[in-house]
């Protein structure tokens, strides 16, 4: 899949206008403010129908917008589709997914065009806290697996409700007895997400020693691993008398106590915690170095092309490794990537590409560059 | 500013399920628009309803006589009883021509979420028929949602101990889906309750 354009209507500073992209690698430039970022967020946004930076819709409204609008045209096999995704800014809940004009749901929508990110807001992976990996988990198996996101969803579902009734059953509202048809069904949709976690998990730790022997980096000893919380690999009875043994205590808390929505993702070096033992420039290489594994992933489950958003290339990393990175990515990605300085890029061989200028939310005119 | 009763109308048609304000104020200039019969006509098919339908004794589906015409009908066979979450589940399950068993309604599914618990649901109604005797097999059919699941296990739970055969309708892929898009907590159950073909 390749995003040929790009059209938005009120999305931050961008004027409202149609972008033709290239479908192998597209850079664009231009000094700090000018929005550049906000074209990426853009192209992650119709492709995920969320952003990269911000949690918060409405920040992503030009000010004094009411709606906002992005479109992008994908081609497949010479096939084009058009995808939006539309907002109000009254309820900024509500989006408005269409592929080809028709109304689409989520798990449709976003199983179409596949976008791995990287950008400085996604060091949390291994800074954060827990919940910032759990999605990073999340997003790698939904890319594989579109059902995933259901079945997620169906787990929360069981907590929430399971959470409610631990409260009333403290409360004296329910038996205690009641809960015991919630625990089978947490027990079923916890086990499910376990599994696609933990087999994710462990092919990704493959795919990521792979990667950084590849680039050479000397950070080489890095371990990832899922730590699952309580025991939702194990058989179904485990858990029920897990489950069992702690009823009292989550009665006493009034909500579920382990499981799934507490899951981690270890991140260690030499034995140690990553966040702690890490440089700056470390982490983000290493985060890096995971979103290509990522990226490896999908390429070989799926065998089509992600789009790859790269914000911000030459920000504190090395030039070396940034010339292999390149070379890895023109393997299998459209690449869209920004850059405040152009002199670091001249100097790097990204192979055949287009350059485009941004100023005050207007690109200009591309230039194609090494193509004969 | 909208005249008193027009607000009063679009403000009770709102309150219907699936209806939004935009919806409802649709609707009640709609009948605005239309002759005083027919909103007689709607007024009075509202109130019949109101008065001539109840709750079936036996079973609470919707019905105008007691017991409804699915408890009385003698060709149907008592032994088997397929327990849905609302009365307007019978006819989808009706429709297939397939079923000639008996029906028993909850009135909702267990969410602790809204305060609905097991006493709040008719699962009592289901195990006093189970324990009448003449009851081989207990079919749910509640939704295969998370709260659906969770009321077709506990039903169940009620019923262990007693000489009925319980079973749960088949969970599977949807027919004409597509396996890509099919969850895995789906296809787990799918796969739980393959057969041999």
């Amino acid at each position: 899949m390749i995003l040929r354009e790009l059209a938005t209507r009120n999305f931050r500073n961008l004027e409202s206008a149609r972008l033709e992209l290239d479908p192998d690698a597209n850079v664009f430039v231009g000094s700090n403010g000018q929005g550049k970022t906000n074209l990426l967020e853009a192209i992650y946004f119709v492709s995920t129908t969320k952003s990269f930076r911000t949690n918060r819709a409405v920040n992503l409204f030009r000010f004094d917008a009411d709606h906002l609008f992005v479109e992008g045209i994908i081609e497949s096999d010479g096939i084009r589709k058009s995808m939006s995704v539309g907002l109000e800014a009254a309820s900024a809940r509500k989006r408005e997914l269409l592929i080809n004009g028709e109304k689409t749901p989520l798990d449709r929508y976003v199983a179409e065009l596949p976008v791995i990110a990287y950008s400085a807001a996604r060091l949390e992976i291994i800074r954060g806290a827990p919940d910032e990996r759990r999605r990073f988990l999340d997003r790698g198996i939904a890319s594989l697996h579109p059902g995933y996101i259901a079945s997620l969803t169906k787990y929360h579902r069981t907590v929430e409700q399971r959470n409610a009734l631990l409260r009333a059953v403290a409360d004296g509202e329910e038996k205690e007895s009641s809960l015991d048809a919630w625990d089978v069904e947490l027990a079923t949709t916890g086990a499910v997400v376990a599994a696609a976690r933990a087999e994710f998990a462990a092919i990704l730790s493959a795919e990521l020693t792979r990667i950084v022997r590849e680039m050479d980096y000397h950070v080489d000893e890095l371990e990832v691993r899922y730590e699952p919380s309580g025991p939702y690999l194990a058989d179904r009875e485990t858990i029920l008398s897990s489950l069992d043994a702690n009823r009292d205590r989550e009665i006493g808390a009034g909500f579920t106590l382990r499981g799934p929505h507490r899951d981690d993702l270890a991140f260690r070096v030499h034995g140690r915690d990553a966040s702690e033992v890490l440089s700056s420039g470390e982490t983000k290489m290493t985060v890096l170095f995971l979103k290509l594994a990522r990226v490896a992933l999908y390429r070989e489950r799926v065998g089509r092309k992600p789009l790859f958003i790269f914000d911000d290339v030459d920000a504190e990393l090395d030039l070396p490794v940034i010339q292999r990175l390149m070379t890895f990515l023109r393997r299998g990605v459209q690449l869209f990537a920004t850059s405040a300085k152009e002199e670091v890029l001249s100097r790097l061989s990204i192979g055949p590409h287009v350059t485009i200028p941004v100023v005050a939310g207007r690109a200009g005119t591309a230039r194609t560059e090494g193509r004969p | 500013m909208t005249a008193a009763p027009l607000a009063n109308l679009i403000n009770e048609l709102s309150r219907l399920p699936g209806i939004g304000a935009k919806s409802a104020s649709r609707l009640a200039y709609h009948l605005l628009k239309r002759p005083a019969v027919e909103a007689e006509a709607l007024a009075h098919a509202i109130l019949e309803v109101k008065e001539k339908i109840h709750r079936c004794g036996v079973c609470n589906n919707m019905t105008d006589v007691e017991p409804c015409s699915i408890c009385s009908d003698a060709r149907r066979d008592p032994s088997i009883l397929c327990v849905v979450e609302e009365a307007f589940n019978i006819p989808t399950v009706e429709a297939t021509r397939d079923f000639r068993g008996l029906y028993h309604v909850l009135l909702g599914s267990l969410s602790p979420l809204k305060g609905i618990g097991p006493d709040d649901i008719d699962v009592a109604g289901v195990v006093r028929r189970a324990r009448s005797g003449s009851i081989r097999e207990v079919i749910l059919a509640t939704n295969p949602n998370v709260e659906g699941e969770t009321t077709a296990l506990y039903v169940a739970q009620q019923l262990r101990g007693l000489e009925v055969r319980v079973t749960r309708l088949a969970f599977g892929l949807p027919v004409g889906g597509d396996l890509e898009y099919a969850d895995q907590v789906t296809m787990a159950k799918a796969l739980e309750g393959r057969r041999e073909i």
